[in-house]
């Protein structure tokens, strides 16, 4: 894949894994927990 | 250098306005912890941008070029982890339980937290002392890396590059205090990005793009576009490792934990601190496509510096020329600003008892700062040769005395006091023993046995002690 071994190749797969973990890890955990109580101003 | 006055110029400004920010900060600071926290009210894109902003000072930048030119596209793993570890799983784990537990114990320092936690105060004076006095020498890394780049890239003397961007943090973060550093950081991160990706787009362009970059990487030795190609595993995988687990345990990172809002904000600034984390991948690509370009450099640090000087335009250039500034003074003030909270919140107010008022606290917080600084600056001028020894280890002493008791103090019910006490100094000392030998043993950086033993003695003294710190309810 453009033009490098698979093994360089998937560490531009790892971070754009790790991006999209973040995301899916962000709204599953935000499910079901109620808005914060604690928020504060800006 | 083609048009130094336009580069200055554009520098210049950019001063202006990180000293203006300064100055309406300073308004809304009104109490110490509004001071040294921001009075926990932060916003997720501000705490996590500026999160990014202190993680990647100019340093990594110029270095992270220079080690993507020696070592080729293998590096883009270091990147790869740091934001894996460094930024998405640090937030994860880390950023919801410390807002919880520091709120609960009323704790707005590190030192703070661990007399707290587990009712020890030594532990204030033993870790404040280990932030403040390695936090400086820490200081003057930055700041030699910020003198280091106003000569690389501006040409401007090393020593008026410390003096000019040291006493410009000094100024904001001393009137603005912690709500000046993460601002700024927020801006900082902002421009830094745009810098790395106008250096990126530039850099695709001259080689014909990724594929054609790698061809030709690929013609100068094989070893460079392979994993773990000519680095070999052992030092890319240690090297990954301190970069990315020395975060968990740096105070001025930790820091923007304590002062996030709330839950909500730290599960949008994970998402937001990953995406800006992964800008680190930038230096390290553009330095390895560096070689294919000046396949001879004597000096790899030039790596950056030459494709910036010889492929981008003015505008282009003005704007890396300050994203790489901005990346290092960004550290310094995340730095500063923990330096001084532990020296007059945890030393003089609550360890020695010195009678301050909220009032009195900022301002011997703002002296305290005027005062490391000026420090900091003058070591950096002409730095000796034991400090430069010192700043090659200072994070990974801080790290070692402190990682180990702040997570399983976080997450673990069995941690006793006698546990905290031998994992604070165990990791303190075996960091400093290991690297005073020279060279290290089996090459190992000081940070790994120094984690490794502070997380083993915490568990085995804990386990071994009747001495439990329950956690507070």
């Amino acid at each position: 894949m453009w033009g490098m071994p698979l093994s360089t190749f998937l560490a531009f797969v790892a971070l754009v894994l790790t991006v999209l973990a973040s995301i899916i890890w962000a709204m599953l955990s935000g499910r079901g927990e109620k808005q914060d109580d604690t928020d504060g101003e800006a | 250098m083609k048009h130094p006055i336009f580069y200055l110029s554009i520098l210049a400004v950019y001063f202006v306005f990180l000293i203006i920010v300064g100055f309406v900060t300073q308004k809304k600071t009104k109490s110490s912890s509004d001071y040294l926290i921001g009075g926990r009210k932060i916003g997720a894109m501000v705490s996590a941008l500026s999160f990014v902003a202190a993680y990647f000072s100019s340093v990594v930048i110029i270095g992270g070029g220079a080690f993507g030119y020696k070592y080729g596209l293998s590096t883009l793993w270091i990147a790869a982890i740091n934001v894996l570890l460094g930024c998405f799983l640090a937030w994860l784990v880390l950023g919801k339980k410390t807002r919880e537990l520091t709120m609960k114990y009323n704790a707005v320092t590190l030192p703070d937290f661990f007399a707290k936690r587990y009712q020890l105060p030594f532990a204030r004076i033993f870790v404040s002392l280990v932030i403040s006095l390695f936090l400086i020498v820490y200081n003057v890394s930055i700041l030699k890396g910020l003198g280091d780049t106003f000569q690389v890239l501006l040409g401007v003397p090393y020593v008026w590059g410390v003096i000019i961007s040291g006493l410009i943090v000094l100024i904001y973060v001393s009137f603005g205090g912690y709500l000046a550093v993460v601002w700024t950081g927020f801006i900082q991160a902002l421009i830094m990005g745009a810098g790395l990706i106008l250096l990126l787009t530039n850099t695709l362009r001259v080689t014909g793009g990724l594929s054609a970059g790698v061809r030709s990487l690929s013609q100068i030795n094989p070893g460079l576009v392979e994993t773990p190609g000519i680095w070999g595993f052992p030092g890319l995988i240690s090297y990954v490792l301190v970069v990315s687990f020395g975060v968990w345990g740096m105070p001025q990172m930790l820091a923007r934990f304590y002062s996030i809002k709330s839950n909500k904000a730290i599960r949008t600034g994970t998402i937001i601190a990953t995406i800006g984390g992964a800008m680190a991948f930038i230096p390290y690509l553009v330095g390895a496509l560096a070689r294919t370009k000046f396949p001879e450099l004597a000096n790899v640090d030039q790596a950056i510096p030459m494709m910036v000087s010889h492929f981008m335009s003015p505008a282009a250039t003005a704007i890396f020329f300050v994203g790489v500034i901005a990346a290092g003074m960004s550290t310094f003030s995340s730095v500063l600003i923990i330096s001084s909270g532990a020296i007059v919140r945890d030393l003089l107010r609550t360890s020695f008892s010195v009678q301050i008022n909220e009032k009195q606290e900022i301002h011997w917080n703002t002296l305290t700062n005027v005062f490391i600084g000026v420090i900091s600056i003058l070591i950096a001028l002409k730095p000796p040769g034991l400090v430069l020894t010192l700043t090659a280890f200072s994070w990974a002493v801080i790290a070692s005395t402190c990682l180990a008791p702040f997570l399983l103090g976080l997450y673990w019910k069995g941690t006793s006091r006698s546990g905290a006490l031998a994992s604070m100094l165990g990791g303190f000392l075996v960091s400093i023993l290991w690297t005073m030998q020279k060279p290290p043993p089996f090459g190992l950086h000081g940070f790994i046995p120094g984690v490794a033993s502070s997380f083993i003695l915490l568990i085995a003294v804990s386990l071994a002690s009747k001495d439990k710190i329950s956690f507070l309810r």
